[in-house]
């Protein structure tokens, strides 16, 4: 596997507490050495982060999908006249 | 629904949900209505919820689903308080574990992180789905290989790596102010 890859998989797993005990505090001490490390760290789990609101925005996606259904398939019109009560038309 | 919702999620999401508008967003609905809610804003509400129930379950295997209806009416109820900019008065019941919390950052995205998730969703769809498969919908590689259809886990590790440097580097080359951003 690459150099690259082979670091990105270690911060994976510190990002991700899968280091042992002394492995961790091995990457720890490294991370208090290289601001380079640190900064890499840093990208990394802001790309994680950004990389869950992808998801959460692909499942709204999924849901808006499903409310539209909800909402006009004829078998669900018991749902649809319990939310009419509540709105209105 | 009282069943480790974990399971029925990872089975069949689009289902429990479909079961989960049946059973209460009617409930929902008067009771945003009652906070001052209009329609639109129940419905956009109670998508959230159930996003906050989806994540929940991904975050705790055993996190159970006993009462749908109270658990999706408070969750609701927080996501219309914290819309309206309201902080959200203690209770008793409030600790660390609270079950009905809601991640600090469901509403804080800044406008620069629309426009990185934006460049994102366009880096490549197929290296997206694997990461979000990963990191947000918190699949193992076993179950990555599977459904992607990867010769072994280990061919799912290295694309998923790949599929991070392919992000990243984009990222990085779309966006002037990525440093920025990414700090």
């Amino acid at each position: 596997m690459p150099k690259l890859w082979t670091n990105a998989r270690r911060i994976d797993r510190y990002l991700r507490n899968q280091l042992s005990a002394p492995q961790r505090r091995f990457f720890e001490f490294r991370l208090g050495q290289d601001p380079f490390l640190r900064k890499q760290v840093q990208t990394q789990r802001r790309l994680y982060q950004l990389i869950r609101l992808t998801g959460r925005r692909a499942l709204k996606r999924d849901l808006r999908r499903v409310h539209h259904d909800m909402m006009h398939q004829p078998g669900e019109g018991q749902l649809q006249r319990r939310i009419e009560q509540v709105f209105g038309r | 629904m009282t069943t480790f919702i974990y399971h029925r999620l990872q089975q069949n999401r689009e289902q429990v949900f479909r079961e989960l508008y049946r059973s209460c967003y009617p409930a929902v609905a008067k009771k945003l209505k009652d906070l001052g809610a209009r329609g639109e804003d129940a419905r956009d509400i109670f998508q959230d919820a159930l996003i906050v129930l989806y994540e929940k379950s991904r975050q705790d295997a055993s996190f159970r689903l006993d009462h749908p209806r109270a658990y999706l009416c408070e969750v609701s109820r927080r996501l219309w308080l914290r819309k309206q900019g309201s902080e959200l008065p203690l209770t008793a019941g409030d600790s660390e574990d609270d079950q009905f919390a809601i991640p600090d950052d469901f509403y804080a995205s800044s406008t620069n992180d629309h426009r990185l998730l934006r460049l994102l969703e366009r880096a490549g769809q197929k290296c997206l789905e694997i990461l979000q498969a990963f990191y947000y919908h918190e699949w193992s590689l076993g179950e990555i290989t599977r459904q992607f259809g990867y010769s072994s886990v280990r061919s799912a590790t290295v694309q998923k790596y790949k599929c991070l440097e392919k992000v990243r580097a984009f990222a990085h080359q779309k966006t002037e102010d990525y440093a920025e951003a990414m700090d």
